[in-house]
Order: C-alpha cells, then sequence, then structure tokens
C-alpha cells in the first residue's frame, strides 16, 4: 500500500507544479500581450544577426576609435563610481556593523539608509537624477554610485561582521582603543574580501553603465543605442563584441588579481 | 619595558632591516598585487573625477538643491496623476507577468542545458564548452540583448523576454548545475549499474532529489528579472511599471509621480524578497 | 594580587551564568579552571578583564577595582593582563611581529596606534619575545602561514608584550593536537615561573591541569566546586564537578 501512495503522491506534486507552471504562463502572457512561444522562434534570427554583424567591415572599423573611447569612459565612471562609493561605504559599514557599530541608533541607521537605497532601482535613480543633472556623464556616475554605496555597506557589515570577531575580542583584552582596534585589527582582517567585493562591483558597474548609458545620453550604451536608431547595425554590432571582449577581459583579469591577492 | 637591551645576537640573526629601522613586514607578492591593484584603481578614480564631464551650464548648488528637494519630494509627497491605484496594480503585474515569462522560458531552458553543464552527468569537455557560452550570454548586457532581438521582433513584450533569457538561463545553468553537481554519486552509481538510461537517472532520481533547491534558485531568479523588467520596460517601452517610470520622469518630469513607483517598486520587491528569504531558509541552506 | 569576590552573573535570557563565585590568586601563580562545558569557565575569565560585566560582586585586580571602573581605567587595566584565545584571535594577514606588536598599542596614543607607528625598541622587544617562544625564524610570515600551534605561541607572545602580570588563558589549547598542547602548555608554565606572571587558564582536560598547576579550581553550573592543590584533586571530587561528563575525560 505504502509504495503505491508515494508513487501517486509524486505524480500528484509533478502535476501541481506543470499545472502552476501553465497558469502562471496563461496569465502572464495574457497580461504582457505576449505572442507565444512562436516568438522563440526569433531566438536562431536574433543569433544570425549577431554573428553577421559581429564580423567588422571596412564602414564598421571606422567608428572603432570613438567606440573605445567611450568604452574607456564608461569603465572609468564604473571604476570611479565604485571607489568613491566604497569610502563611503566602508565608513557607514563601520558605524553600523554588530561587531563595530557605535551604538543602537547608529547601527539601526546605516542598515536603513543602505537598505533603502540598495533596493531603489538603478534606473529609477537614473531617471530621477536627470531631472537635476540633466544628461551627462555626471548623472550616470552619480547613479552608479548610489546603487554601489547601497550594495557596498550591506557587504562590508556582512564581512566585518562575519570575520573579525575574534580580533576585536583580542585587541580589547591588550586595552587597545577603538580607533586602534579599527585600524589595526579589523581593516587588515577585512582587506582581501573588501578588494574582491570592489573588483566584483567593477564588474557589475561596466553592465549597468551600458544600460543608464542610454538614460544619460552618454558612455557606450548611449553609443549603440545612437548607432542602433539609425539601423547602423554593423557598427551596432560591433559595439556589441567590444563590450563582450573587455567584459570577458575584466572578468578573466580580476578572477586573476584575487587570486593573487589572497 | 624591563627587557634587555636592543639586540642580542641570537635574535639579531633573523631581524631585516631597512638602513637603521626594522622592519616587521615583508613585500610579498599577494601585497605587492594587493598595493598595485589599489592604485591603478585610484589613479583611474582621481582621473575621471578630474575631467568629470558635467551638463551644459552646470551650477552645483543649483542642481545638488534640486537634487536634495527631488531626494524630499520623491519620499515624502508621492502623488499619482496620471493613473489611478488600477492602473498602477496593472502596470505591475504586467512588470512581474514580463518576469513571469522570462523565468519561465530561462528555466526551462536551463534546465536542460544544465545537464548537460553538472560535471557529474556529462563529460569535460561539453561541460566546458557550456560553461564558456554562459560567460558569453552573461558578458552581453541585458538591454543590448533586448535591443538586438528588437531588429528581429520589433520592440516589445517578445523582444525583453527572450533578451532578459540570456541572462537568466547563464544564471540557472550555474545554480542548477551546481545543485547537481551536490548530489551524492552513490545515487548515480547506483542507477547505471542496474542498467538505467541517462534520462531515465536524470527523471527519476537527479530531478527528485534536487527540486527544492531548482524551485528556491528559480524564484530567487524571478526576483532578480522583475527589477531587470523595471530597467527593460524602462528603456526600450515593453510596458509596465518601467515604462511608466520613464514617461514619468522623462516626458513629465514629475518627481511626485515618479516617488509613487518608487514606493510601488520597493513594496513589490520587499515582498518577493522576503519570500525568497523563507524559500533559501528552508531549501537551501544544506543540510 | 587578583581578589574575585562573589561575582554572579545572569545573561538577558535568564541563564544563571555564575552564582556568587569567589577566589583569589596570588602573584606568579599558575591556576587552572577545569569543569564542563557551560559551566561558566569562559564567563569567568571575561569578567575579569571585564569583556563581560558582571551582575553582581566585585574583582579588584592590584588594587583597583575592575568591576566598577570607567572607560578609561578598563583601559589601563586591560594592558596589565593578557589574554590568549582558543582560536587565536590573530590577525592571519599580518606577520608574525607585527601581531605580536599589537600588545602595545594599550600604551600608545590613538594616532600612532592606529597608523602602526612603532618605536625600534618596542620592535627589538617583539623580536625577543618571539624568541622566547622559539617563533624568532617565523617573525616575517603572515600568521595564516603558521600551525595551529604556532600560531598559539604568537599569541602568547603578544599577551607578553604588553608586560602584563596576570596572563587569562581561554582553552588555549583545545584546538590542538597533543604535542602543540604540550609545548604551548610548557612555554606558559616556564614563562609563568621565570618572569613571575600569574596564569589562569581554561581547560578540558584534566590531566594536563594536575600536571602544570600550581592550583586547581573545579567549577560546575556557576558553582566552585573545588579550589586547591591538584594532589587533593581526588576521583570523587572529579565526578563532583563533571558529572555525568565523567566517561568523555580518558584520565
Amino acid at each position: 500500500m505504502k509504495e503505491i501512495d508515494i508513487f501517486a503522491k509524486r505524480k500528484i506534486s509533478t502535476f501541481i507544479v506543470l499545472a502552476v507552471f501553465a497558469i502562471l504562463y496563461v496569465i502572464s502572457a495574457n497580461l504582457t500581450n505576449f505572442g507565444g512561444p512562436q516568438a522563440f522562434v526569433a531566438v536562431p534570427e536574433g543569433i544570425h544577426w549577431l554573428f553577421v554583424h559581429f564580423v567588422p567591415t571596412q564602414e564598421s572599423i571606422e567608428h572603432f576609435p570613438v567606440i573605445m573611447e567611450d568604452l574607456l569612459s564608461t569603465v572609468f565612471i564604473s571604476v570611479a563610481a565604485t571607489m568613491v562609493a566604497s569610502v563611503l561605504s566602508l565608513f557607514m559599514a563601520i558605524i553600523g556593523s554588530r561587531e563595530t557599530g557605535l551604538n543602537a541608533a547608529t547601527k539601526f541607521i546605516a542598515k536603513a539608509i543602505a537598505s533603502i537605497v540598495r533596493n531603489i532601482p538603478l534606473v529609477a535613480w537614473s531617471i530621477m537624477l536627470l531631472l537635476s543633472f540633466r544628461q551627462s556623464q555626471f548623472t550616470g556616475f552619480f547613479a552608479l554610485f548610489l546603487t554601489t554605496f547601497g550594495h557596498l555597506t550591506r557587504a562590508f557589515m556582512e564581512t566585518i561582521d562575519n570575520t573579525s570577531g575574534g580580533t576585536i575580542e583580542a585587541l580589547q583584552a591588550t586595552g587597545a582603543s577603538y580607533f586602534h582596534i579599527i585600524f589595526q585589527g579589523v581593516i587588515p582582517t577585512v582587506s582581501t574580501q573588501m578588494v574582491s567585493w570592489l573588483l566584483f562591483m567593477i564588474e557589475n558597474n561596466i553592465r549597468d553603465a551600458t544600460l543608464i548609458g542610454i538614460f544619460t545620453g552618454t558612455g557606450i550604451g548611449y553609443r549603440f543605442e545612437l548607432f542602433y536608431r539609425s539601423f547602423r547595425y554593423n557598427a551596432a554590432g560591433l559595439v556589441v563584441l567590444v563590450i563582450m571582449l573587455v567584459v570577458i577581459g575584466i572578468e578573466l583579469l580580476s578572477n586573476h588579481i584575487r587570486r593573487q591577492i589572497l | 619595558m624591563a627587557q634587555s637591551q636592543v639586540t642580542e645576537t641570537t635574535v639579531e640573526r633573523f631581524i631585516e632591516r631597512r638602513g637603521e629601522k626594522i622592519k616587521i613586514r615583508k613585500w610579498t607578492k599577494p601585497r605587492i598585487w594587493l598595493y598595485v591593484t589599489f592604485s591603478v584603481l585610484l589613479i583611474i578614480t582621481l582621473y575621471q573625477l578630474v575631467f568629470m564631464e558635467y551638463s551644459r551650464n552646470f551650477v552645483p548648488q543649483e542642481s545638488f538643491s534640486r537634487f536634495f528637494n527631488d531626494l524630499y519630494r520623491m519620499f515624502f509627497e508621492p502623488r499619482m496623476t496620471r493613473f489611478n491605484l488600477q492602473g498602477l496594480i496593472d502596470s505591475i503585474l504586467i512588470t512581474i507577468g514580463l518576469g513571469i515569462l522570462t523565468t519561465l522560458a530561462g528555466s526551462l531552458i536551463a534546465f536542460f542545458v544544465s545537464l548537460g553543464a553538472a560535471r557529474n552527468l556529462s563529460n569535460r569537455h561539453v561541460s566546458n564548452g557550456i560553461r564558456v557560452v554562459m560567460s558569453i550570454f552573461r558578458a552581453v548586457p541585458a538591454i543590448l540583448w533586448v535591443m538586438v532581438f528588437g531588429i528581429v521582433v520589433g520592440l516589445g513584450a517578445e523582444a525583453a523576454i527572450i533578451g532578459m533569457s540570456f541572462h537568466s538561463i547563464a544564471y540557472l545553468v550555474k545554480a542548477y548545475s551546481e545543485s547537481f553537481e551536490e548530489l551524492d554519486e552513490g545515487i548515480i552509481e547506483a542507477l547505471k549499474a542496474s542498467g538505467a538510461s541517462w534520462w531515465q537517472i536524470v527523471f527519476q532520481a537527479v530531478l527528485p532529489s534536487s527540486i527544492s533547491s531548482i524551485l528556491s534558485w528559480t524564484f530567487i531568479r524571478f526576483e532578480i528579472n522583475f527589477m531587470n523588467a523595471i530597467a527593460v520596460g524602462a528603456a526600450v517601452g515593453a510596458g509596465g511599471i518601467g515604462y511608466e517610470l520613464f514617461i514619468a520622469g522623462s516626458f513629465y518630469s514629475d518627481i511626485y509621480e515618479i516617488g509613487v513607483i518608487v514606493y510601488a517598486s520597493l513594496i513589490t520587491a520587499g515582498i518577493l524578497e522576503f519570500i525568497s528569504f523563507q524559500l533559501r531558509k528552508r531549501y537551501i541552506v544544506k543540510d | 594580587m587578583l581578589t574575585v569576590d562573589k561575582i554572579s552573573k545572569v545573561y538577558d535570557n535568564g541563564t544563571h551564568a555564575l552564582e556568587e563565585i569567589s577566589f583569589e590568586v596570588k602573584e606568579g601563580e599558575f591556576v587552572s579552571i577545569i569543569g564542563p562545558s557551560g559551566a561558566g569557565k569562559s564567563t569567568i575569565l571575561r569578567t575579569i578583564n571585564r569583556l563581560i560585566d558582571v551582575t553582581g560582586g566585585t574583582i579588584i585586580f592590584k588594587e583597583e577595582d575592575v568591576t566598577s571602573a570607567n572607560k578609561k581605567t578598563i583601559k589601563k587595566i586591560r594592558t596589565n593582563m593578557g589574554m590568549i584565545f582558543q582560536h587565536y584571535n590573530l590577525v592571519s594577514r599580518l606577520t608574525a611581529v607585527e601581531n605580536v606588536l599589537h600588545g602595545r598599542l594599550g600604551y600608545k596614543n590613538v594616532v600612532v596606534g592606529s597608523l602602526g607607528i612603532y618605536s625600534e625598541e618596542e620592535k627589538a622587544n617583539a623580536f625577543e619575545l618571539l624568541d622566547k617562544v622559539g617563533l624568532a625564524k617565523f617573525a616575517y610570515n603572515r600568521c595564516d602561514q603558521l600551525s595551529g600551534g604556532q600560531k598559539q605561541r604568537v599569541g602568547i607572545a603578544r599577551a607578553l608584550m604588553q608586560n602584563p602580570k596576570l596572563i587569562l588563558c581561554d582553552e588555549p589549547i583545545a584546538s590542538l593536537d597533543p604535542k602543540s598542547s604540550r609545548d604551548v602548555m610548557s612555554y606558559l608554565k616556564q614563562i609563568s615561573r621565570e618572569m613571575g606572571i600569574a596564569c589562569l587558564v581554561n581547560l578540558h582536560q584534566v590531566e594536563i591541569a594536575m600536571q602544570y598547576s600550581d592550583r586547581i579550581i573545579g567549577v560546575n553550573s556557576g558553582n566552585i566546586v573545588y579550589d586547591g592543590h591538584p594532589d587533593g584533586l581526588k576521583r570523587e571530587i572529579i565526578a563532583q564537578i563533571y558529572g555525568d561528563e565523567m566517561e568523555n575525560l580518558a584520565i
């Protein structure tokens, strides 16, 4: 009797899961005016497009210098936003973490601010910043700075709380002051992990910067849109290729760096 | 200090000095890499800060005071002008719908691909090859995927979903294949020994054992896809709350309405995060 | 030198960790505290340098009242007490000698200490101390490259850097293999004898406690059950201290 029950139970739960998926599909397709799975036929077409247009042509190579310029600017913005954010995040994380926080108030406020800033979508920040700072490189920088600050503060707090408890206790026992403990104990302990987070955020920001470049009218995202809207698809394809290579390159580089500084 | 005078010959041979001063650290490879990396990043940052481009006729006081004002109005004076609560909820539902469809497509495809990516279920070359392809998927920003497919099917829900699927697939393939790799080797061996075919092993052993972790990862990805759908909706007009955000901001410059939309997405994201936290706690924190 | 007078500790969740514990430690004495897990050994140690506050009773160290001291005085008191830990609590990325020098931070002002600026005398002293625990040739090694026993010896050198009158040892050998354990205990005993430093050591291993200590304090459920010479530690008394855990003791 028992055996049959197990199989029956398994069949029923499989059925339920499939049914849930099916219902979700129908509702969502309706809501979004999704054309149905036949849309996925477009995938091979799209991949084909990519391959065709990735091949640099005489005409698209002309655009290469300006593409590289934009790409460099995008990378620099990502780095700068991450680094500036990390300074503020480190400060917030120190005064707000469980182990090194000053008091209950600073801990709560630091966590709350980081949480709110982090959970507002990057797009929302960009659009909001456009109102005050208009389309400019700074707008993109500032938007990236804000979301990076939100994410890094939480990341740093976690790292501090997870790794420095023992060191803090030991230095307290020697009679060292709060600042001694922070600079001679906590910071050396978390430095490797922090650099790892920095590299991670820089990688992420380069991809996000492409997106917000479209809104702020600067950087490689905007360059892509220009080509796109003017139907210069060869140039657009070149942009995608270049971005892809740079992102992969940076990923490999930062993995290498991580291994070296361990 | 009641210790003896500065040096004793026995200890002296271990001490290294820079001139007269005793050294207490050494320049090891990790340390050099750390300092070099940090310095390079610092230089780039300083360069960028000096040569930052601002908008034409940029007046810092004006812009920053406008920014802080906007911040205040966004959080404390949200107000809907172009739609009512029903319209807002409809928009949110559309964005959720986009997220759901992306996740459904992504997880279905990822499931099969990850069978090839898992080292214990397939051979090394296939597995590595898949990982490389997944890296490529991830390297192209999602918005570009969407726009490329927009050329083929026109900019709208289809392009958005197909475009966003690429990152979904890459993420889920990694998550699923890692779950598969955690499976007890013995189970697979035992079934192989009894003569089961590969597909039978998959559906009778692999899938049931990892189903709960698969579902949890899928939900977590859905959360991420919801956020992506907002961004994509704003960039290419695929509808939903992202699109409304774009209209409210760049069309109408309506900070109050932006406030409403921000709150709406915060609340929705909060609800989703709560559910995913519960799922993670129950299913992914390994025994 | 150290007088612990009727200290009690009740945690926020209602746990009665210590019930009116009293004992004394004289200069240069080597005292072990033994007892089952959760008996309150760690709590006792941490109340002495006020990493944990007591809920009742007083602790006097070198005529200073630890329990009612203000922040500044506590720091001063702590500089005279060293502490070593079960998990060593070193900064892994820094070299052994840098970790030893951390023992001087209590004597330095905020700026100089935070920047890690030490005098030549202090640095030479650190090397001497590392030599004393047999680690001079590892001075420039990063601590994560050292074995457990070596890390603990760095910890001892760090404590000695403070020129303390008392060293608190919280389960110093619990994470070590038998040989390293004996090495560490030997160094502690030798230092205690040669430099006249009192040691208060939490231990699981009754055998080791009996071998090295001048005096043994047995604790169970927050109460002192025995306080005297190792020779007086008969089987019945050990049973009283450890209750059911006797079988796990391998005496």
